[in-house]
């Protein structure tokens, strides 16, 4: 065979040639050693583009992820700080000894306002995430809801006259004031809905969003140290777990022997992963490279 | 019909960060992010993960040309204040070989760095090809061509670093 060119070595170490292509070029660096290196190489840049990419990531802003476990991920922490940004962003702002600004920018007023206006019942959650962006990492995930309302309502007390001088991008924060008002009301669950929180108001996509929920007791097995995305069952029996990796959605078919059909993938070009265990088939799908699947394996409990 | 929460829970935070590797800037990422949501609403995504990020990719694109004749720099090079980070020095350490990276990255040409950024999420050929509209086949050389000037150009920046 010819050499190899610098992108099908790269396809080959990204995992992405069929398997004919990469038994080619695997058998011909074995008798060329030019070709060998450059494959090499190729290892070596990938390794070491990624890490330099790695370096540009969001942990500054969060506080330090929890401890032991190994846990990379937390939907739900993630999903309520993203939903309560304004909340986090006044608390955070107020908590800092250094703001003394004097205040009145009146869109920043409306901000605070804002935050103040919204539903009671649906503080426990920004709340946690505010604690979570300022403080460390509580150990609990799920405090009780009522203390912790009453938490962060004198919290936003406090926050409200001295966070809205300490608002230098008003505007921005005043349009999402609005926007974290209302994500506040879609994380609370459904049922509090009689509590005043108009959830027919919201945009379809902000309605729908439900608190990350436990991952149900029909799951036999899960990932240990991960928390699921959503779940669903599977029509021949069985159950889907969906995780999130970093934010690449991740599969967990667990599907008894007796079921009669393996279920279909969600999306198309996954790559999958399935093995018997204890009478059940489980699969792992996702479009992570094939070692981080195999790495994930081995967290399943 | 595409249920858009599912999507924001799946994909919001691969979105942001792609997005603040890209911009340099975690609010205006944000903003951006919200605002290809807010478009997934109008026009619900049949392959949604190429669809959001090709989106909020043209997003950036506009939203740079905007800038720039404004006479604004383009944000790559942008220094983020000080935030809550662990000692003062050791953020200050981060700080600097962050400005570095986005130097590095700012020297590749926009395809390339879009390329690479999406392959950081976890996409596979596919989906980087559909996401920039580009044939399978290129998929492999871009990445290639941009591996490599990313770890020459950070290389260079760390040389400068050390020498100024």
């Amino acid at each position: 065979m010819s050499h190899p060119d610098d992108g099908r070595l790269h396809a080959l170490v990204d995992g992405e040639l069929s398997p004919a292509d990469a038994a080619a070029i695997e058998a011909h660096v074995q008798t060329c050693q030019p070709c060998r290196v450059r494959l090499d190489e190729a290892r070596m840049l990938l390794g070491e583009s990624d890490r330099i990419v790695a370096r540009l990531d969001l942990e500054p802003r969060r506080a330090p992820r929890a401890t032991g476990g190994g846990r990379r991920f937390d939907v739900r922490v993630l999903g309520l700080a993203a939903s309560a940004l304004l909340v986090v962003t006044v608390g955070y702002l107020a908590l800092r000894p250094d703001r003394g600004v004097p205040a009145a920018s009146p869109v920043a007023a409306r901000a605070a306002e804002s935050v103040n206006a919204a539903p009671k019942e649906a503080a426990p959650a920004p709340a946690t995430s505010a604690e979570q962006d300022v403080a460390p990492p509580r150990a609990a995930p799920e405090p009780e809801r009522r203390p912790a309302a009453e938490r962060s309502l004198a919290q936003r007390e406090e926050a409200k006259p001295e966070a809205a001088p300490a608002a230098p991008t008003a505007g921005r924060m005043a349009s999402r004031a609005d926007a974290a008002e209302q994500r506040v009301a879609s994380d609370t669950p459904p049922t509090r809905a009689a509590d005043g929180v108009a959830l027919n108001d919201l945009p379809p996509w902000k309605a729908k969003v439900a608190a990350p929920s436990p991952p149900p007791p029909s799951a036999r097995f899960r990932l240990e140290g991960l928390d699921v995305v959503s779940s669903q069952p599977l029509p021949g029996g069985g159950i889907r777990l969906v995780y999130s990796v970093n934010g690449t959605p991740v599969e967990f078919d667990q599907v008894p022997a007796s079921a009669a059909a393996q279920p279909a993938p969600t999306a198309g070009a996954m790559r999958e992963l399935s093995w018997p265990r204890d009478d059940h088939r489980l699969t792992l799908r996702s479009t992570l490279p094939a070692a981080e699947l195999e790495r994930l394996r081995q967290l399943v409990r | 019909m595409t249920d858009i929460g599912a999507l924001f829970q799946l994909y919001h935070e691969s979105l942001v960060r792609m997005l603040y590797r890209r911009t340099g800037d975690r609010d205006r990422a944000e903003d951006l992010a919200q605002e290809t949501f807010a478009r997934a609403v109008e026009a619900p995504p049949n392959n949604p993960r190429p669809w959001l990020f090709a989106v909020a990719l043209n997003l950036v694109r506009e939203d740079g040309r905007r800038a720039s004749t404004r006479g604004r720099r383009l944000e790559l090079y942008r220094h983020e204040g000080p935030q809550a980070s662990p000692a003062p020095d050791q953020a200050f350490v981060q700080e600097e070989d962050r400005a570095r990276v986005r130097r590095a990255l700012a020297r590749l040409n926009e395809r390339d760095r879009e390329a690479l950024l999406l392959k950081a999420e976890g996409f596979n050929y596919d989906e980087i090809a559909e996401t920039l509209g580009l044939a399978r086949g290129a998929i492999g050389t871009t990445l290639a061509r941009a591996r490599k000037k990313l770890v020459e150009a950070y290389r260079e920046e760390e040389r400068n670093d050390v020498a100024s």
